[in-house]
């Protein structure tokens, strides 16, 4: 009787939720994030010395940190608003069959590839060597393999951005067209057609803000994800600017072994930038609830 | 509810502190004081974690099809092989050393040069061992290129395995008279735009230590400790030169692959020209098992390229010493670096002494096929260059994004 009032009481499971939360996540999380502080600063590592601020001058004075971030940022943000561009059109017009279980099939297929094979894919597909370009060569669009556009450790990191694309997609095709039924969204749109508005009004009018709103949550941590991915620019991207993932390993693992404070003091910044994301991704899913 | 909380505290403490206890499997034989017979005794029903680079199939395959299964017989050990390399080992040691760990999960390494240096920085190799080794015998320890890892000695804290020599693979088809020095491999790049590039990783290094010599006038030049004022002076000409041609590289020398790997693809695909191998049996091998077609070919410019040597180094948190030893020992012993030589299994060079051998084995040795693909080594030896203080390659590795990528 005692154990079924304890198990039944909220309060018992709030603060065993809590507890857990705090040993489990909290407490090790700020453990690591302390120990890169002190690692950066001279008073943890192999090496350390003591005291020193060296390690975060060299990293504020490089230009690996502007340039890896804004490059991190312009992949995360075009992975965004391409997919959704892709997405919300679609969800609009095939949300039936995107939910229908056999051809839904499909649509799940890409989210069970892991990041490293779809990049190894891209590269395979989309190298000047590659499948598309002898596909391109056969046809005679192209005279020689070496015509074909330089799309793979390219200046504007097509293959990177394309690659996520093919893998945000998926997701998001499930995601939104989800929204999409319990937004009760075919239903509105039915009415404003109804009303008079066009195919075209429907979508940008109705469609894009209500999904776009309701979803803003799932989009930024998306975006989170992206921002912080590994295995796909290190195949696919160049040696410079390297995305910040890439650029923290680097700095980690590399010849040198002074600059592995660099590396953790770069691993301190990019898990605070993330912690800032991730209270604006609390504020916003705040909003939504209530 | 509060009692409950606690309980969770506790639970939690206690798997902290077990953490922090140090296992008590280990014993208290150390091996360097024992007679090998108590080695092999006690290496028996072990298992040997061994970390190495396992980027290709046909070296895996080495030590899956033929190592692990002739150990487990021989001697009773199970050799289990864990993928990483140099930076990644110095990472775990590291982080084991940090976390004052007495005892890790890995017992032996693959190992060369910078690995070698930083992990004597940080003091993570047993040793020294090779004395206590009988097949160590058979090792040519009078070669410079064996004794000594990065100008620094081995001193028996790594175990010599293979010896290699940096060549450069061009397409036959497409490279009649391929460049033999500086100004030569300049025109070609400049003819043939795309068609050339190296990596950002420990073989295109391997090639820009080797320009770098040569830019120097030799070897005696920059051999010994690192030299700060001639690496000034002899670097400045080397990015010079590379920047003078990068335009002309694949990507117009924005970028270089991250690994040869990418490299190796984009040769056998046809896209580039030229990829180079720190192993100058690997253009054979490559061919033999349809990775490279065969217009693949192999050689050294005039200036020479790098010789160096792998090794095998014994963690000293390792928990299994005594089996490591053994697997050391089974690995260099002639029948095993016999099998390692041939091009079609690995085509790896021995670090054995050829005189010391016994004649069967050196009949083994003169039987084994001829390169087809590569020359022979008698031929590149003499443009063998030397390895660096390890300190030139930080610096290149440094410099090369400075003064090379990020121009």
């Amino acid at each position: 009787m005692i154990l079924e009032n304890m198990l039944l009481s909220n309060k018992f499971f709030n603060r065993t939720g809590i507890t857990l939360l705090v040993m489990l996540v909290i407490l090790p999380f700020a453990a690591g994030l302390i120990y890169a502080l002190f690692y950066s600063i001279g008073f943890a590592g192999a090496f350390a010395k003591g005291f020193t601020l060296q390690h975060i001058k060299a990293v504020l004075y490089s230009n690996d940190l502007l340039s890896s971030f804004l490059y991190s940022l312009y992949i995360a943000l075009s992975v965004i608003v391409y997919s959704l561009l892709l997405v919300i059109p679609a969800v609009a017009g095939f949300h039936r069959k995107i939910n229908d279980g056999k051809k839904s099939f499909l649509v799940y297929l890409p989210l069970a590839v892991p990041a490293i094979v779809a990049s190894f894919i891209s590269f395979q597909v989309m190298g000047k060597t590659g499948v598309l370009s002898s596909v391109f060569f056969k046809l005679g669009i192209i005279k020689d393999l070496q015509q074909f556009p330089d799309v793979v450790n390219d200046v504007f990191a097509t293959s990177i951005i394309a690659t996520h694309i093919l893998m945000a997609v998926p997701f998001f095709l499930i995601y939104f067209s989800n929204l999409f039924l319990t937004e009760r969204l075919q239903d509105m749109s039915a009415i404003a057609a109804s009303l008079g508005a066009g195919k075209r009004q429907i979508l940008q009018k109705l469609v894009f803000p209500v999904l776009l709103k309701r979803g803003l949550a799932a989009i930024l941590l998306y975006f989170i994800f992206v921002f912080g991915s590994y295995e796909i620019p290190l195949l696919l991207g160049r040696q410079q600017p390297q995305m910040i993932s890439v650029l923290i390993v680097r700095k980690l693992q590399r010849f040198n072994l002074a600059d592995v404070p660099q590396g953790y003091f770069l691993s301190l910044l990019y898990s605070l930038l993330m912690l800032v994301l991730l209270s604006v991704f609390l504020k916003l899913k705040n909003k939504e609830l209530a | 509810m509060k009692i409950l909380q606690y309980i969770i505290y506790i639970f939690f403490f206690g798997i902290i502190v077990s953490g922090c206890h140090t296992s008590s499997e280990e014993k208290n034989i150390d091996p360097l004081q024992t007679s090998w017979e108590t080695i092999v005794q006690e290496a028996k029903g072990h298992t040997v974690n061994l970390m190495m680079w396992q980027g290709d199939p046909q070296i895996n395959k080495y030590i899956a099809d033929y190592a692990a299964p002739a150990l487990k017989e021989k001697y009773g050990i199970t050799l289990h092989a864990l993928a990483g390399q140099g930076n990644q080992i110095v990472s775990i040691l590291m982080n084991e050393k940090e976390a004052g760990k007495k005892y890790g999960d890995l017992d032996m390494c693959w190992i060369n040069g910078e690995t070698f240096y930083q992990l004597r920085q940080l003091d993570a190799l047993y040793g020294p061992f090779t004395d206590k080794l009988p097949n160590a015998q058979y090792i040519d320890f009078s070669n410079k290129f064996i004794n000594t890892d990065f100008q620094e000695p081995v001193n028996g804290m790594e175990c010599p395995w293979g010896n290699v020599q940096l060549c450069l693979i061009y397409n036959k088809d497409k490279v009649n008279s391929p460049p033999k020095n500086r100004a030569a491999l300049a025109a070609f790049v400049q003819a043939n735009p795309g068609r050339f590039t190296f990596g950002a990783d420990f073989t295109g290094l391997t090639f820009l230590k080797s320009l770098l010599i040569d830019i120097a006038g030799g070897n005696q030049t920059l051999k010994g400790k690192f030299d700060e004022v001639l690496y000034k002076k002899y670097s400045a000409e080397l990015w010079d030169y590379i920047n003078g041609i990068k335009k002309y590289f694949w990507k117009e020398g924005k970028t270089f692959p991250a690994s040869v790997a990418s490299i190796h693809q984009m040769f056998a695909s046809g896209e580039l020209y030229f990829t180079m191998s720190n192993n100058d049996g690997e253009v054979d091998n490559k061919v033999a098992i349809g990775t490279f077609p065969s217009f693949a070919r192999s050689y050294v410019m005039d200036g020479g390229s790098i010789q160096n040597s792998h090794y095998l180094g014994i963690v000293k948190t390792g928990k299994n010493k005594a089996a490591a030893m053994v697997v050391a020992n089974f690995l260099i012993s002639p029948i095993a670096q016999l099998q390692k030589n041939k091009p079609a299994v690995w085509g790896d060079g021995t670090v054995l002494q050829y005189n010391k051998l016994p004649d069967s084995i050196k009949k083994q040795f003169d039987t084994l096929s001829q390169r087809k693909y590569g020359p022979d080594r008698a031929v590149i030896q003499p443009k063998a260059l030397e390895e660096l203080a390890p300190e030139y390659m930080i610096r290149l590795n440094d410099d090369f994004r400075k003064y090379v990528i990020e121009q």
